[in-house]
This record gives C-alpha cells, structure tokens and sequence, in this order.
C-alpha cells in the first residue's frame, strides 16, 4: 500500500545499501543486517553475525565438568538459567545420577520465573520500537522485582550460577516462598492494565496485525521453534511431549492463537505468561520437604563416562539444546549449543523480510524476540 | 515408537536408543542422504541442528544431525564420519535448505569441504589467516597471548592466583 | 579564560548524552538504570542514537575482534570532549574470557578509558556511582581521555592495527597433528 499518493509506483525511487545495527536502537542486541533497498522497500536482507562470538565452544573444554557452570550462563543473556539447567540434566543422565524431588521442583520455579521475565523483557521491546515508552517503563519496572528474589535466592541478580549437577546449591530461605506469592498477587493484579494498554492500543494493533505471516508448514520447514511455532498453529511444547522434571505432575494448558502474524506471537507470549503463574502456584502449594542435593565426585574427580547425550530445555525462545560427548576424562570432549534463534535470525529473516517497509522491520525483529547471543556463542 | 528402530535396523544401520525420547543412527558417508530422507519421508521433518566433533586420534572428522518429529515427539541423532586430512562431503541442501546455513559455520569452524552449497563465504568471523578454531590442534591459549600481548602480571600488579590448566 | 571554561565545565557535567549501542552481554542492566527504578535522566544522562551527538560511550562487556572495529570508528565519530567508561572486568583484563581467540584482553590498548566499573555483572547503582564520578572529574576539568587519543595516536593506532588488519597468520606452521590441552 503507497501512503505518499504523489507517487505512482515505485520505480521512480532510488537503490541503496543500508546498514541496520550494530548501533541501533531498532535491533535487539549486537547484530546486524545489510539491506539493499529501493525506495522504502527493502529487496535483500543479508545477516552480519559474529560480533557477539566469543569461541563457547572452544572454552568448554579447557575447563573442568563444574567449572563450566560459571561460563555458560552468559550465553543467553535474558535467560541465563535454561543453560544451567540443560547442561546439568545432559551430565546427570550421562553420570546416572538421581535428583530429589524438593531440587527438581525448585528447578522448576527457577526456569517459569526466568520465564516470565524473559517474556517481560520481550514485550517491552515492542513498546520500544513502536514508540510506546510507557510500557518500557512498566515492563522492566515489574521484571526488576523478579531479579529482586532472584538476588536473594542466588546472590546475583542477572547470573544466577544456582544449578550443579544432582540438586542446586543452597535450599530456599525462609519466607521466600511467600514473597513469591506474593509476587504472583501483584503481577496478576497489574495483567488486565497490560491488556488494556498493550494489546487493544489501536496503534500497536494497526502496526503489527497481519504483519510478517508464517503458515505452519513453514514454520516446520524453517526450523521455528517455541512461541513462534506455537502462534502459528503447531502446538508442540516440550514440555507436554517429552516432559522432563517434574511438568508431567503439573496442570497447564498451551494457550492457542494460531494466526500466524507478528500480534499472534506477542498475544502468544503473554497468554503463556499466564500459564506461567499458575504453574507456579502449584508448585509454592505442592513443594515437598527433603533434601536439595545429592552427593557427588569432587570437581578434581568428576569424570562423565564415555558417550554423548542431546539435552534440551523450552525455553521462552524455544528449544534450547545441549550436545555433550565426553570420552571420560575430567574435561568435556566436545560441546554444541543449539540456541533457538539461530534459524529464524539467519535464515529466515533472509526470507520474510524482502518485500517488507523499512519501518516494519525492527518490529518484526522484535516480535520474534531472537537473542543474537545465543546463535554467536 | 520402537518400530521405527526396527525398520532402522532392517536398513543394515547400526542404531541404539540414548535416551527416552532420542536415538541415534551411525550411517557410513555415502548413504548419508538416503538416511535423512528416509527419515524426512517417515515425520522427522524439522530440522534442528548440525555440529561436528574432532576425533584427533582416530583422524576423523563425525558430523552430527539432529532432527525431530513433531508427531512420534521423537528426536533422531545422525551421525557420519568423514577422514580429517581431505574432508569433503556433500551439501544436504535439496532436503532442508535451511542445512545451508549450519554448513557455512561448519565450513569456516572446522574446514569442512560442502559440494553444492553455493555460500561458504566468511560468516562469524573476520580477516581469519589462521587454521580453522574449533579443531583440536589449534591452541586457543597461545593465539590469544601472542595476538593480545597481555601478560598476567600486567594487572596492574596484582598477581592472580595459578589457574587450573 | 580559565572562568568561561570553569563554568562551561560546570553545565557540561550535568548534561552528558550516552550512545545507545550495547556491545556486550552488560547491556542487559542498561534498561533497569535507565528506566523508573533507578532512574539515570535525573542526572541529565539520557540515551542518544547517533554518535555524533553524544558524549558518553559505554563499552558495556568484552569486545569482539568485529565489533572492536565498529567501536574504534564510532569513537572517531563522536566529537570532542567524549568520555568513555569500561563497564565489568572483561574491559580491565579480558575477564571470564580471558584464553578466547576472539576477545580483547585489555580495552585501554584500543581506546582511552576514564573510568572503570568493576563486576560481572555491576549493578545499577554502581552504574550510576560512575556516573557520578565522571561528573565530578568533568567539573573539576580532570577527563581528558580525549586529549591522550590526539597526542598519542601513532601509538593507539599500532595496536588497533596489529589486531584488526594482520596478514599473516598469528601462529606459526604446526609441524604435526597434536591434540592440545
């Protein structure tokens, strides 16, 4: 649709390069992209990774089994704790090592509270691009209470470094579980005015309705994955279809808006935000008493027999992989991270944004909320 | 479930269970695509990843694809060795031409030859001289001291404690 | 002379205009300090998109090999006087990442740094600490990590080019196939 009606067609514009990112405030994190325009339309998206690697791979395995718990969280930066978590369970099947109830269940309140913010931070990215500030300020005021529990909890408020292999490392505090009610009160209360601010602005919808759709078939062929792939009708969750933890004993739903454009997958975000909580409040009335640990090698002794394992978690991107081979010394062999945004943010991107105005296209990059650390490792 | 490992095993390819919901196929180099469209044609139709691992002592290079099936929700781990002094292979870009975009890393992290992929130019990093990183004979340690020229006591004289090598 | 520039630093302290790039994995504790909770435009610090009018660049993390060379042409960009802060201790010694074969180890080599934070991660109040600090040394006429860059070109530029344009490789021929460490 042509807005300026001086203007016939579009051949009467120019051809040019344009440079989206590094420093941009329309991209999310340290990226970029070379687009080749004509006029306002952009013909050929190329990605610029590679600003952000810094060789994980290769650092894994100069390091101990449990001195690499310290190192991986930096690999998404929004939501350190899925790391932690998948490369733990990958060890723990590799060693045979049981986890008690009370740690997997405090593995589960960590990973929905990573969640919900994660999902919080998101959202505020579209406020951002649109030119909606207000929400900015809400959003990330409301997420800081999360960092607040996470701080008394771990001791760190963006790294957590909690996990280790057979349980976590210190129990709750008491009165934790109560501020985390809390919590799930006030946020609940504050859901309707994002609803109301967010979702039906007539502006926002107006950017985003029909913006960048993906029908299901594609979004299997093009390796989507998460809420993406939920909001276009495929509703795969790992944590329904090969539970791990303890989700199998949990109640939720998948919340369904299958339009397949840019407003589905933020509703989709925030319809999961809520499933979110009520996960967690099941799991504050239904935490056993026990141990948070169990025993195991001291970090100088800690061998993984020989083999390999593909350990994954759902994070709030999608499927977070882990692929570990060891060949039974103190050292891993060799680790492979799958992040979920390198096939929407290499790949696709290259395919969904030709065509697209050059306005639309930090939106879209937001709405699929792709997190360049976790492709540039 | 366990029907498809039996087809599997009726194919001639050795094929194990790793877990409750992967298993994994060791195929030999040349019957690599028919592996994966067999098992494209059979619901694996998501393609999730491709990694390799350096085994220096064997003096192969085994290429690793990770697929998955939404509808048996199972997950299927391909693995391939190819020799380390001439890795050459081709390009799985007929089936998924998303695998494109994995072998470019691949091509730059490992030095892995793709025959068909129009794309193996530079990817992550930039004005790269030196062997590819991620094999094991490159040694990360003394490329970093000898380009950044930082020494340990340069902080400020502060001795830092030894570190566990 | 002296009292124009007394008073010019006086008002330049309480209006320093940061560059929003985030460069690095510290970015993620820009959005607390700037919006409502620990509010740093309170300072007459706000976030700006183009380098040529700003003043403040905050190098927040490691760098890598790539976007050291961004950062060095973004530097050269922002006009005089311009102030930059090293944020976490990858900036000081290369940090958790210190073996890597694609980050920086030390950032002062590259660019002249007038303040440090120390942390991985620093909170926002010691963001804001630092910002602080940087007024003051500004108001006191003592930041002239500028200046140095001008004086001292030849010598920054060396650094830079030995990292970002070699052309020859950095480790010498490997005479058998060994696995390392």
């Amino acid at each position: 649709m042509e807005l300026n009606p001086l203007r016939e067609s579009n051949d009467d514009y120019k051809y040019y390069e344009l440079f989206i990112g590094p420093n941009h405030p329309g991209i999310e994190g340290n990226f970029s992209y070379v687009l080749k325009m004509k006029g306002h339309t952009v013909e050929e998206a190329t990605p610029d990774p590679g600003l952000l690697h810094r060789g994980f791979e290769k650092l894994m395995e100069r390091r101990l089994w449990t001195q690499n718990l310290a190192l991986i969280p930096r690999i998404c930066v929004p939501e350190p704790d899925v790391n932690e978590v998948a490369y733990c369970l990958g060890v723990e099947h590799m060693m045979g090592i049981e986890v008690p109830k009370r740690a997997q269940y405090i593995r589960v309140i960590v990973l929905e509270l990573a969640r919900i913010a994660s999902f919080l931070f998101g959202i505020s990215g579209l406020g951002g691009t649109t030119g909606h500030y207000t929400s900015v300020q809400w959003l990330i005021g409301d997420r800081d209470y999360i960092l607040d529990l996470f701080e008394w909890l771990t001791g760190g408020r963006v790294y957590h470094i909690y996990q280790y292999p057979g349980g976590v490392k210190n129990d709750l505090p008491d009165g934790w579980l109560d501020k985390l009610s809390d919590f799930l009160d006030y946020l609940e209360k504050r859901l309707p005015e994002y609803d109301k601010f967010i979702f039906q602005n007539p502006i926002i919808q107006k950017r985003t309705v029909g913006l960048g759709y993906i029908s299901p078939e594609d979004a299997i062929e093009n390796g989507l994955t998460g809420p993406n792939l939920r909001a276009s009708g495929v509703m795969y969750d790992i944590r329904k279809a090969q539970p791990y933890l303890v989700y199998n004993e949990l109640d939720f739903d998948i919340p369904k808006t299958g339009d397949g454009d840019a407003f589905s997958r933020v509703l989709q975000r925030r319809l999961e935000l809520g499933e979110s909580i009520k996960i967690l409040r099941q799991c504050v009335k239904q935490i056993p008493e026990g141990p948070h640990k169990t025993k195991v090698p001291n970090p100088f002794q800690f061998r993984v027999p020989k083999g390999s394992y593909y350990s994954k978690v759902e994070s709030s991107r999608g499927e977070f992989g882990y692929y570990i081979v060891s060949d039974g010394d103190v050292k891993p062999y060799r680790v492979y991270v799958r992040g979920p945004s390198y096939s929407i943010g290499l790949y696709y991107a290259t395919k969904a944004l030709i065509g697209m105005r050059i306005e639309d296209v930090p939106v879209w990059i937001h709405t699929t909320d792709m997190c360049p650390p976790d492709f540039d490792r | 479930m366990a029907d498809i490992i039996d087809e599997i095993k009726s194919m001639d390819l050795k094929t194990s269970w790793l877990g409750d919901w992967e298993f994994e196929v060791l195929t030999p180099k040349d019957r690599l695509a028919a592996t994966l469209s067999y098992l494209k044609a059979k619901g694996f139709k998501a393609f999730m990843g491709l990694s390799c691992v350096d085994w220096i002592e064997e003096g192969n290079f085994e290429l690793v694809y990770i697929l998955q099936s939404y509808d048996l929700a199972l997950e299927a781990i391909v693995k391939t060795k190819i020799p380390r002094q001439r890795p050459v292979i081709e390009s799985m870009g007929t089936l998924w031409k998303l695998c494109e975009v994995y072998e470019r890393e691949m091509h730059e992290f490992f030095g892995i030859e793709f025959t068909g992929n129009p794309n193996l130019k530079p990817f992550f990093l930039e004005n790269w001289l030196d062997i590819p990183p991620l094999r094991k004979d490159f040694d990360t340690l003394a490329f970093s001291e000898e380009l950044f020229e930082f020494k340990e006591d340069e902080t400020h004289g502060i001795k830092s404690p030894k570190r566990i090598e | 002379m002296s009292e124009w520039t007394e008073i010019v630093d006086y008002f330049r302290g309480r209006s320093m205009w940061m560059l929003h790039y985030c460069t690095g994995c510290g970015a993620i504790e820009l959005p607390p300090t700037m919006t409502s909770r620990w509010d740093m435009e309170r300072f007459g610090i706000t976030p700006m998109a183009t380098p040529r009018q700003a003043d403040i660049l905050l190098i927040t993390g490691y760098l890598a090999i790539k976007t050291l060379k961004r950062v060095v042409y973004t530097y050269e960009q922002m006009q005089a006087p311009k102030w930059v802060l090293g944020f976490g201790s990858c900036t000081i010694n290369g940090g958790i990442y210190w073996d890597s074969y694609n980050v920086i180890e030390s950032l002062d080599k590259y660019i002249p740094v007038d303040i440090y934070i120390a942390g991985c991660m620093p909170r926002p109040e010691a963001i804001l600490d630092a910002f602080v600090k940087l007024k003051e040394m500004v108001q006191k006429g003592e930041a002239k990590g500028y200046e140095k860059y001008v004086k001292n070109y030849d010598w920054y530029k060396a650094n830079q080019d030995r990292v970002l344009k070699r052309t020859s490789p950095v480790l010498k021929e490997i005479e058998k196939v060994t696995k390392i460490g």
